[in-house]
């Protein structure tokens, strides 16, 4: 099934960015991500196509020593999907290549025409790798 | 299942010795199947199909409005069944809810642009805010979506039992796609095109001019061709003319664009044929 037009919209223009961005659903399965962002995620999307919510939620962290993973329902990307409100914060993130780093994380609700609730557009800013 | 072209022009209506044959009147297309009739788009086209003899018995009408670009609905205050009050009409079109709607089209609908109001009309008008992804109309199955093109813009997909077909007329389907075409999932407008018995495309430019217009929402002749092929559609009909191309033009792009082996047919759309289905 083809996604909504606000989604492929928002890739077309992601292609064009070298702003790291990601595109999520609303089930939070993560369904594009440019290039830039590939390289926070340690992962290509033509290469390796979508990331399910369950194999990348885990890799996020609230503290430098990544114990214990951010619950995602909690704080983030499910909440910003339901909650339609902008998510910023620091996390650590520990990539596709197993490389611990600190990242600055935006995520805004796209909501569509006639009030539709797509997914989010998730901004990843590298602050430092450890 | 019976469908004539009312209108194929894009843009305004454009009447000269060059556009005899594909015609110049703005969008408007019937369809009628089993006593229920369909009207896509409200361009100056539905003037002559108000004129014909082509809706003398129906009372009730359904026109579905893809847009609100002036080409899609100059005619409407035409119509001449809205000052019946035996008719019923229906009207259809992209927005949040009814009031909506009627809001948009009243800016038209109204002084000074026009001078008969919405609420002038004698028969019973109701007015329904698309996108739905599934909607009956009598027997008649109905989705519309969202498609890339300024502003909130609407393409349908209508089946019965036998026979289905799709109405994009204005869609730039591969606005900022550096390769076209793209996967079937990231493809604007494809759920409503694929399989389809036969599909009405914008293919307004050619590639020439769709350089120098990226981004003015439309597509060019080899681009809705891809579209057709990639929807596996089995008939195409190459729709929304632009002003400035003579029948002469359409044909030459229509040759040059053709690819030699393909496995649908690929006609301009002109004002006037009808197309029997089914």
């Amino acid at each position: 099934m083809a996604q909504d037009i606000e989604l492929i919209l928002s890739r077309q223009l992601a292609e064009y960015l070298s702003t790291p961005i990601a595109l999520v659903d609303h089930d939070g399965k993560m369904i594009y991500f440019n290039e830039s962002a590939g390289h926070v995620l340690g992962k290509h999307f033509d290469e390796n196509g979508e990331i399910d919510i369950r194999d990348w939620e885990g890799r996020v962290f609230e503290n430098e020593n990544m114990l214990d993973g951010v619950n995602i329902h909690e704080i983030s990307f499910i909440k910003v999907l339901t909650g339609r409100h902008i998510l910023q914060g620091e996390y650590w993130m520990r990539n596709f290549e197993e490389i611990n780093q600190k990242v600055m994380i935006i995520c805004i609700p796209l909501i569509g025409m006639s009030q539709r609730e797509i997914g989010a557009m998730i901004y990843f800013n590298l602050i430092h790798r450890s | 299942m019976t469908l004539q072209f009312w209108g194929t022009r894009g843009s305004i209506p454009t009447f000269n010795d060059e556009t005899q044959i594909y015609g110049g009147n703005t969008s408007c297309v019937s369809l009628v199947d089993q006593g229920t009739l369909i009207i896509f788009d409200a361009g100056s086209g539905i003037k002559r199909l108000t004129d014909s003899e082509y809706i003398k018995g129906f009372k009730e009408f359904h026109i579905l409005l893809t847009h609100m670009h002036f080409d899609h609905i100059q005619g409407l205050g035409f119509f001449g069944p809205f000052f019946n009050p035996e008719n019923k009409v229906n009207i259809y079109g992209p927005a949040i809810n009814s009031e909506e709607l009627i809001k948009t089209l009243s800016k038209y609908l109204s002084p000074p642009l026009f001078p008969v109001r919405i609420r002038d009309f004698k028969a019973d008008v109701q007015f329904h805010a698309l996108p739905k992804r599934s909607l009956k109309i009598d027997h008649l199955s109905v989705s519309s979506a969202y498609l890339c093109h300024p502003g909130p813009t609407l393409g349908y997909r209508i089946n019965n039992e036998q026979t289905t077909l799709c109405y994009i007329p204005d869609h730039e389907v591969a606005l900022g796609v550096p390769s076209f075409p793209k996967s079937t999932t990231w493809t604007s407008g494809f759920d409503l095109a694929a399989d389809t018995d036969l599909l009405i495309h914008d293919a307004q430019y050619s590639n020439q001019e769709y350089q120098a217009k990226i981004g003015w929402g439309h597509s060019s002749f080899n681009q809705a061709i891809r579209f057709g092929e990639l929807c596996r559609t089995k008939k195409l009909f190459l729709f929304h003319h632009d002003p400035a191309h003579s029948d002469q033009q359409l044909e030459e792009l229509l040759a040059e664009q053709t690819p030699a082996s393909r496995n649908f047919e690929i006609n301009l759309a002109k004002e006037g044929d009808r197309i029997e289905l089914n």
